[in-house]
């Protein structure tokens, strides 16, 4: 899980401020959170920094209308799920997906359990357990447990309730355990 | 507790989300219960995997491509991307509407007579342009021809539309009365054109013998410009190298007579001749004579002796250049 920033607040200001480097700066601070949500919602990389690169330009252009409700992180975060998700749903996206799809399941009909407990084997395995979360539950477990926003926060950024994301976090969880079941035998 | 309703507390017990009586309610189930410990442990264990895996990093070069993106893009650049980009589909289509644009111009062009005789105009008139000072006067020629007051331009072959091609050889003055004198095009006729090209090397050395041969007629008469000499056309004006419409032999008994009958000919059925040469044992004689009046021309020779045509090209223009070799 990152380390998150404390406060954004200077930040904000200056990025509202007009400040040249305000907006560099936020790219720096965010780029790798921003790309990692991407990268774990899209699972490729290309179609990952596509979507990370229009999350900071809905952000500079759109920076003039942040109310500051909530933190800027929460506002990023929030932008960058559903733009993924808009993504995942979109009808050349689920076409590519079902081709992934098959060629992932070929290999792992053959699982070799004993490589597996490696542990880059076994963080392969969660990478691959993440993947196939279905969208709604695995966007809740990218913000929690790879990202550390709190359910609050989580609830905001994807303007649902609170028992939603609870609810949604442990039905993911739950999956991740069924899916690595193989790794505790 | 039940197992199920202890198993749905987990996510929430692991984020402290648990009030503290459901917590111990909970904790009292795993104590007595292997089978949820177990899956307690397991539960742990993923989350925790989950929460300890590398970070992603965006990848090299990246803050620069989104400063980049979110710099502002000047209006000609806005412009051209919008013309052509993406280029797989808007390059093909405008090159294809190149195409077509163009296709259909070429299409125009050749479908409409007017615009080619345009076309046609505007080359003659730019290549005539240089050659169409005023040519001198020659001196009168003794064969019959029209002789109306005619401006030194006017002396080109007369008002059919199309001239008539002179002869094919470089004329020099075949007889003392029929000094060659360089003639401007009288009207725009490619073939003229073309002609003008050609002997462009020998217009000037005509041009002087014709001006040094027409000095005394100038100083005689009033500016040709100014008012139009009664002067008959000179009919060996046009002795230009270029090829003759039809060339053809006539062997008769009597040159003289011939010659003498062939003039009548000429003159009856409209025609003119523009020169008289001699060729080894006989003469060749050109004439010009109208389409119209060919056939019946032709027949009129072949009366005077053995005709034989030579050649002769396959669509005769409204006046139609004869350049006859006449033997005995």
């Amino acid at each position: 899980m990152r380390e998150r920033p404390d406060d954004d607040t200077d930040l904000l200001e200056r990025l509202r401020a007009g400040e040249p480097r305000a907006f560099e700066d936020l790219v720096r601070s965010y780029q790798h959170r921003v790309f990692g949500v991407a990268l774990r919602m899209l699972q490729n990389p290309a179609e990952a920094e596509d979507i990370a690169q229009e999350v900071f330009l809905r952000v500079h252009g759109a920076i003039g209308a942040f109310r500051g409700d909530a933190k800027l992180s929460t506002w990023l975060y929030g932008i960058a799920s559903n733009l993924c998700l808009n993504r995942l749903s979109s009808a050349s996206h689920r076409r590519m997906r079902h081709d992934e799809d098959a060629l992932r399941r070929a290999p792992s009909d053959v699982p070799d359990a004993t490589a597996a407990m490696e542990r880059g084997e076994v963080e392969a395995a969660l990478h691959q357990a993440i993947a196939e979360l279905p969208e709604d539950r695995r966007i809740v477990v990218v913000l929690r447990d790879l990202e550390g926003l709190s359910y609050e926060e989580i609830a905001q950024a994807l303007d649902l309730e609170l028992g939603t994301v609870r609810s949604r976090l442990h039905r993911g969880r739950m999956d991740l355990k069924s899916k690595m079941e193989r790794f505790f035998a | 507790m039940t197992c199920h309703e202890a198993r749905e507390l987990f996510s929430d017990r692991l984020d402290d989300q648990l009030s503290a009586d459901a917590a111990a309610r909970l904790d009292a189930h795993l104590a007595g219960c292997d089978d949820c410990r177990l899956e307690w442990a397991r539960f742990e264990r993923v989350v925790s995997l989950a929460q300890g895996m590398e970070p992603s990093r965006a990848p090299a070069g990246f803050v620069d491509r989104v400063l980049e993106a979110a710099r502002p893009v000047p209006w000609p650049v806005r412009l051209v991307r919008q013309a052509f980009t993406p280029l797989r589909i808007k390059l093909p289509l405008e090159a294809a509407a190149l195409l077509l644009v163009g296709g259909l111009a070429v299409m125009m062009f050749q479908r409409s007579p007017e615009m080619q005789r345009m076309a046609r105009q505007e080359t003659s008139e730019q290549l005539a342009a240089p050659r169409s000072e005023p040519a001198p006067v020659a001196p009168p020629a003794p064969t019959p021809e029209p002789s109306t007051p005619q401006s030194p331009i006017a002396q080109a072959p007369p008002p059919p539309a199309a001239a008539p091609p002179p002869p094919a050889t470089p004329q020099t003055p075949a007889t003392p009365q029929r000094p060659a004198a360089p003639q401007a095009p009288a009207t725009a006729e490619p073939r003229v054109a073309q002609e003008l090209r050609r002997d462009t090397a020998d217009s000037a050395r005509r041009e002087n013998a014709a001006k040094s041969a027409a000095a005394p007629a100038r100083a005689a008469a009033p500016p040709v410009a100014a008012a139009p000499t009664p002067t008959p056309a000179p009919l060996a004006a046009r002795a230009r190298p270029l090829a003759p419409d039809v060339s053809a032999w006539l062997t008769v008994a009597d040159r003289t007579t011939a010659l003498t009958a062939l003039a009548e000919a000429v003159a009856r059925f409209g025609g003119r001749e523009n020169a008289r040469r001699p060729d080894g044992r006989g003469e060749i004689v050109d004439v010009v004579i109208p389409r119209d009046a060919y056939d019946a021309f032709i027949r009129e020779v072949s009366r005077l002796g053995g005709f034989a045509s030579e050649r002769q090209s396959a669509e005769l223009p409204a006046s139609v250049s004869i350049s006859l070799r006449i033997t005995e």
